[in-house]
């Protein structure tokens, strides 16, 4: 760490920084989180104004009068002018409160709170097993160098890479479920009803990573200090793992994260394919009845992990390599 | 030594999902038996929304409905060919301006304590209050204070009297949304809305669990026995738990209890055919399938000037270009040929198909020719699969057709509150009552407070529906209906299509009775 200190120290030795090469690369990252948040706050509530509808009918229900919808409109409060629900909006997120459902009067706050943990908990997992899984593959085809092996990985790849994930989720659950009867076709109620939504959202993800991971390692594994190490016989395992895997780890992270936010918000399909009671499908549903507060809530809430996973992505990324530090790294 | 450990780890996770998945996947045979007791085991349910209120005035979807009716029971009920049965109230007498209505007795609410009167007619103005569909209850003319509702606590009666006659006061208070609320839910607030509320229900099911969103556990009252008494209650007795699931799409509802992990489960699409062939009663062994009436269809019209259905001719000649056969194939031929804006089985409803227009497509064409249309229908239903159909079928006969495809708060927007540019809609009617449905047609438009969104000036109509509205004799009541019916069928200000079913899948040993049409799980019996 003090090794790694230093050199970030030299690398951004040749500008003025009175911040210090880290201070200065965490003022530009927290600012840049600051003007996502405030484009999202804005962006979110803008949106949902665009969408064609009328919350309070909704609300109100096919049998209202528009004396009803009208009195609904009011209770909700959209019949202020724009620009004063904007302002309550926004004074309503710096003292924490994120509105209350349109439709259940739900507080967004426990909606997003109930729902997040159940989509973070298959998202997490998924990256985690993309990692684990595409990694070791990527490098293991680019290690044998064989043609045959690299078409029938570019075939496998290319083809399971290409199929929707409600695609690969419907065969999971036709041949698992429904054929086997090994695991439950949906619900949340179990760990095993983890495995069929994570092996659908997994499967495509890892045959997309697999494949940059191969293209890298063959790089890296052209390199010269490669073939020095393999002159030193070192075992297989020695040399993949320290000499050729850190030199992978750029790409393979600044990837990983960009999944991971990804799946946050991506995981639509798979939750309503599983019945999994994830922020996605919530968002649907919202959407479908016009449910402006809980639109605004989640989308907000889904940005702002993905930008603070982006910045967790950047921060590791400049511990390993300093030269992101002075904005040189390779991603 | 590492691939040993891997292998082996890999294993074990692989076992212990398993192991998991065998715990949770229930019993292929019919309902568990893990209830508390009391009832039949635990019967697990499927639907595809979620609930949007448990405030049963304020109640909005399929899930909302079934939930609250659970929770709350409504003072009688309407069974099939539209006889009231007792539900909290054991007797009633009705007039045009009074209902009188006796409680049973012993009542309680899910706290035990007793349900009188006085809380009825609490629970009641609220609803005339809160519900929208309450207008209707006791009549647009006697709003607010021209309604009076009062209860004696030592007789246990309620009495309504109404200041203009209206003869439709049972068939609301039948109505779910006229479920009776116990104090500690009328004193929540809209706490009522966003949760059971202990000690509110006065049905024959309490919340045991909710996870909104995803699962809700209800749990049957002990020593619940003033059911609602529909003729065609099955044998058997009532689940002692039912365990709701929320499940987004139907394929999803059709994987859960094809594998065992539900026992009843509702399709409007062509999953249903995967536990039977959809006719009503169809038993493949495994699952029975009973089908009911979601949604009535029908193409209305904009009158207003200027637009095409302002003219008589065009609106015949749009009957005559569509083929009700050809629209109930684009939903699978399942549903029902209607006569009228509502299906065969509401009371009253007209079957006399000489009434309606037939397809002669070379007449349609000769009025049709050039003529434009701007078609906005609801895609809530098979993607709007219905409004296709009609648009294909008006240009199959020359007319100049603009279809909008709209999502169903865009519609409802764009329509119902004639906030929009429409000239015709394929009008998804989810209300089986004449009275309700017929409330479209007649009276002030949206923008002056009514509901008219067509503009329809049918003073025929009007006349007759009043009369049959404001009489509770069922024969003074039909015939007025049929002329009602009549009125509108003639000058085409409504061309009947067809229904939309829903197919309710269910394991073997459950069972339910759908009086008027509409599913009504406190009919659920576990038989086997």
């Amino acid at each position: 760490m003090a090794a790694t200190s230093a050199r970030a120290a030299t690398v951004g030795a040749g500008r003025p920084a009175p911040l210090g090469p880290w201070g200065a690369f965490l003022v530009r990252r927290v600012a840049g989180l600051a003007a996502v948040a405030v484009t999202l706050v804005v962006g979110t509530f803008l949106m949902v104004q665009l969408i064609p509808g009328d919350p309070a009918r909704v609300v109100a229900g096919g049998d209202a009068t528009p004396a009803d919808v009208e009195r609904v409109r009011h209770e909700l409060g959209l019949d202020r002018p724009l620009f004063t629900q904007f302002a309550d909006y926004a004074g309503g997120l710096l003292r924490g409160d994120l509105g209350s459902s349109f439709q259940t009067t739900e507080p967004v706050a426990r909606i997003i709170g109930d729902r997040l943990p159940f989509t973070a908990e298959i998202a997490l997992l998924s990256v985690l097993a993309v990692l684990l899984l595409a990694v070791p593959i990527g490098l293991a085809v680019a290690a044998r160098g064989s043609r045959r092996a690299d078409s029938s990985f570019t075939f496998v790849t290319g083809t399971v890479g290409a199929t929707p994930e409600y695609v690969i989720g419907t065969l999971l659950v036709l041949g698992f479920a429904i054929k086997l009867g090994w695991l439950p076709a949906a619900g949340a109620e179990t760990l095993a009803s983890l495995v069929l939504p994570v092996a659908a959202l997994v499967l495509p993800a890892t045959c997309v990573m697999a494949r940059i991971v191969r293209r890298e390692a063959a790089q890296v594994l052209a390199q010269d200090y490669m073939r020095t190490a393999r002159g030193r016989r070192l075992s297989p395992l020695r040399l993949y793992a320290r000499h050729a895997l850190p030199n992978l780890l750029t790409a393979t992270l600044t990837l990983g994260g960009l999944i991971l936010a990804g799946l946050l918000g991506g995981t639509v399909v798979v939750e309503s394919v599983f019945a999994w009671p994830g922020i996605g499908q919530r968002v649907v549903e919202a959407l479908l009845v016009r449910d402006y507060p809980v639109v605004q809530g989640c989308v907000l809430v889904l940005g702002l992990l993905a930008a603070l996973l982006n910045l967790l992505v950047d921060l590791v990324l400049a511990l390993l390599d300093p030269r992101v530090l002075a904005g040189k790294g390779a991603n | 030594m590492p691939r040993s450990r891997f292998l082996s780890g890999a294993v074990t996770v692989a076992a212990l999902s398993l192991a998991a998945s065998a715990c949770t996947t229930g019993p292929a045979g019919g309902p568990s038996s893990d209830g508390d007791g009391s009832g039949g085991g635990t019967v697990r349910i499927g639907f595809t929304s979620d609930v949007t209120s448990f405030d049963p005035a304020k109640g909005a979807g399929a899930t909302d409905y079934a939930l609250t009716s659970l929770l709350y029971q409504p003072l009688i009920g309407q069974d099939d060919g539209g006889a009231f049965v007792p539900g909290l109230a054991e007797k009633w007498t009705s007039t045009p301006t009074k209902t009188t209505l006796t409680l049973k007795k012993g009542l309680t609410c899910s706290d035990g304590s007793p349900l009188t009167a006085s809380q009825t007619v609490a629970s009641l103005r609220r609803y005339q209050a809160e519900s929208a569909g309450a207008l209707l209850t006791f009549g647009p003319a006697n709003a607010g204070e021209k309604t009076t509702i009062t209860g004696d606590d030592k007789t246990g009666t309620v009495t309504i009297t109404t200041s203009a006659p209206w003869g439709e006061v049972l068939a609301g208070l039948s109505g779910t949304a006229a479920g009776i609320v116990c104090k500690a839910g009328l004193d929540a607030g809209d706490a009522l809305a966003r949760g059971a509320v202990e000690g509110a229900a006065t049905g024959p099911y309490e919340m045991a669990k909710a996870q909104r969103g995803a699962s809700y556990e209800l749990r049957l009252r002990k020593g619940y026995t003033v059911f609602p008494q529909y003729a065609a209650v099955p044998a058997g007795e009532p689940a002692g738990r039912l365990r709701i699931q929320i499940a987004k799409n139907e394929s999803t509802l059709a994987n859960q209890l094809q594998t065992g992990a539900l026992d009843l489960a509702p399709f409007t699409g062509t999953d249903a055919k995967r536990f039977g062939d959809s006719d009503n009663g169809s038993d493949n062994g495994t699952f029975t399938v009973k089908s009911a009436p979601l949604i009535r269809h029908y193409v209305g019209f904009n009158q207003r000037s200027g637009r095409p259905g302002a003219d008589p001719k065009i609106r015949k000649a749009v009957a005559q270009a569509l083929s009700v056969d050809a629209f109930n194939n684009v939903f699978g031929g399942t549903g029902q040929k209607l006569t009228s804006y509502v299906d065969d089985k509401a009371p009253c409803v007209s079957t006399d198909s000489s009434l309606l227009t037939g397809t002669d497509k070379a007449a349609a064409r000769q009025v049709l020719k050039g003529v434009v249309i701007k078609l906005e229908g609801s895609n809530a239903v098979a993607g709007g699969a219905g409004n296709s159909y009609v648009a294909e079928a008006l240009r199959a006969a020359g007319a100049d057709v603009k279809l909008t495809n709209a999502d169903n708060a865009t519609w409802a927007t764009d329509v119902t509150a004639n906030q929009g540019d429409w000239d015709l809609t394929v009008f998804p009617l989810i209300s089986g009552a004449l009275a309700r449905g017929g409330a479209y047609f007649l009276g002030p438009e949206p923008a002056e407070g009514g509901l008219n969104y067509g503009a329809v000036q049918n003073t025929a109509y009007a006349r007759h529906y009043v009369a049959a509205t404001s009489v509770t004799d069922r024969n003074a009541k039909c015939a007025a209906w049929q002329k009602a019916q009549e009125a509108l069928l003639t000058s085409h200000d409504v061309i009947p299509l067809a229904t939309v079913d829903v197919h309710y899948a269910t394991r073997k040993g459950i069972s339910f009775a759908t009086p008027t049409g509409a599913l009504s799980l406190s009919t659920l019996r576990v038989t086997g």
